[in-house]
């Protein structure tokens, strides 16, 4: 098991972030699911019906971190109601349109490929082992959103106008993602993490300056007033997504699939 | 059945034998000992535990796979306990599947992973990725400018 050997708060840290990076990728898996039979293009309907499932599974790897049996494993993902779930309030924003869903995943992408950056030098080997076969998958994600970006670039006024609007609400929930929390100083003292997480922002506010919005000829100013979604403090949006997302679960959570 | 004219050396003969004859359900002739998911076997006297390592995350082939390696195991004569263990390391990676696993997956219309999608049908280089998610998580799906036919690629992952 994970955290063999950490003392009784080293390990309750290292589950808090285990716990914010399955229920990032669950969230954002289930709303990009959402897109599944309405995506613009018959393909994108395959990719990011894909991209959604990858990320559902990289959020069942990192539960199965935590719980072996797999009924604890489900009632870890469908169980907690919004005060549980430690996921940023960005990712269970509704899906809007398509450059709010496109940008929204590409930017969350690369504040994923920062963390699991860090996380290829913890010294727990299970987790650096998972941050490593994600990384594999995530490498596909990261160029599926770059070349829909400069897609939508090339599309005229309505769809610069879109992108501009995506990039904007993005930029003001942006900070959830990575912001300091309480736990960051133990997991780093347990050599789980080389640096805080929060201790990545500044390079990717950088990262997505260059890569996501100069070549829109956009700033990326994102305030940092943001929700506080991974202290548990969610929006309505949220109770809707558990919702839905858990209604078969609970409909009989002892059941055998 | 009693070990007794069994001898180590055969018995691990058999096991892999046997794990040859367990495939990917989406790719019934590529067994799992060429895909390189065959991590590790353990053999101590009557019982046999093998490390299978999973392909992509959430692949809902793997615990088929390892069930269909354990029944398989478990019908060996000499076999009383069969297990096989998931195991996340060492990560599992496209580079694993051997040159009899490549030739398999071209069988199936399936280019191997790789820089170029060659053409399982021509050979030709010609060759686009004309969606990189295909009909599965593993599969890109491509087109051959030579012979015009569409085929697809396992992802280098």
């Amino acid at each position: 098991m994970i955290g063999k050997g950490l003392g009784l708060g080293q390990r309750a840290a290292l589950r808090e972030y285990i716990l914010t990076l399955a229920d990032d990728e669950l969230v954002l898996g289930h709303r990009d699911s959402e897109w599944c039979a309405f995506a613009p293009l018959i393909e994108e309907d395959v990719a990011f019906a894909s991209i959604a499932q990858d990320e559902m599974a990289h959020a069942a790897l990192l539960y199965g971190l935590l719980e072996e049996d797999e009924a604890e494993r489900d009632a870890l993902a469908f169980g907690r109601d919004g005060r549980g779930m430690r996921s940023a309030v960005l990712l269970e924003r509704p899906n809007g349109d398509w450059a709010y869903s496109l940008v929204r995943h590409h930017v969350y992408d690369i504040a994923d490929d920062l963390r699991t950056g860090d996380l290829l030098e913890s010294k727990e080997p299970l987790l650096r082992a998972a941050a490593e076969r994600m990384r594999r998958e995530e490498r596909y994600h990261l160029a599926h959103g770059r070349s829909w970006l400069s897609v939508l670039a090339a599309g005229g006024a309505c769809s610069r106008e879109r992108l501009e609007r995506a990039v904007d609400a993005v930029a003001a929930d942006s900070y959830d993602l990575l912001r300091p929390l309480a736990w960051e100083g133990a997991l780093v003292a347990a050599g789980a993490l080389p640096r805080a997480p929060s201790r990545l922002w500044d390079r990717f506010v950088e990262r997505v300056g260059a890569e996501v919005c100069a070549p829109l000829g956009l700033a990326f100013h994102p305030p940092t007033h943001a929700p506080r979604g991974r202290e548990g403090e969610h929006s309505a949006a949220m109770d809707d997504l558990l919702r839905t997302m858990s209604e078969v679960y609970r409909s009989d959570p002892r059941a055998v699939w | 059945m009693s070990l007794r004219g069994v001898g180590r050396l055969a018995r691990y003969d058999d096991v892999m034998q046997a794990l040859r004859e367990v495939s990917d359900p989406e790719m019934p002739v590529v067994s799992i000992v060429d895909l390189g998911i065959v991590e590790r076997v353990a053999i101590e006297d009557d019982r046999v535990v093998v490390d299978l390592l999973p392909t992509f995350t959430g692949c809902p082939a793997v615990g088929m796979m390892a069930r269909a390696a354990e029944a398989r195991i478990r019908a060996l004569p000499w076999v009383r306990e069969a297990r096989a263990a998931l195991r996340l390391e060492p990560v599992w990676s496209s580079e694993r599947i051997n040159e009899r696993g490549r030739l398999a997956l071209r069988s199936l219309g399936v280019a191997p992973p790789g820089p170029v999608a060659v053409c399982p049908y021509c050979g030709s280089r010609h060759t686009r990725v004309t969606a990189a998610f295909g009909p599965t998580r593993c599969r890109m799906a491509c087109y051959c400018d030579e012979c015009r036919n569409p085929f697809e690629q396992m992802k280098a992952v």
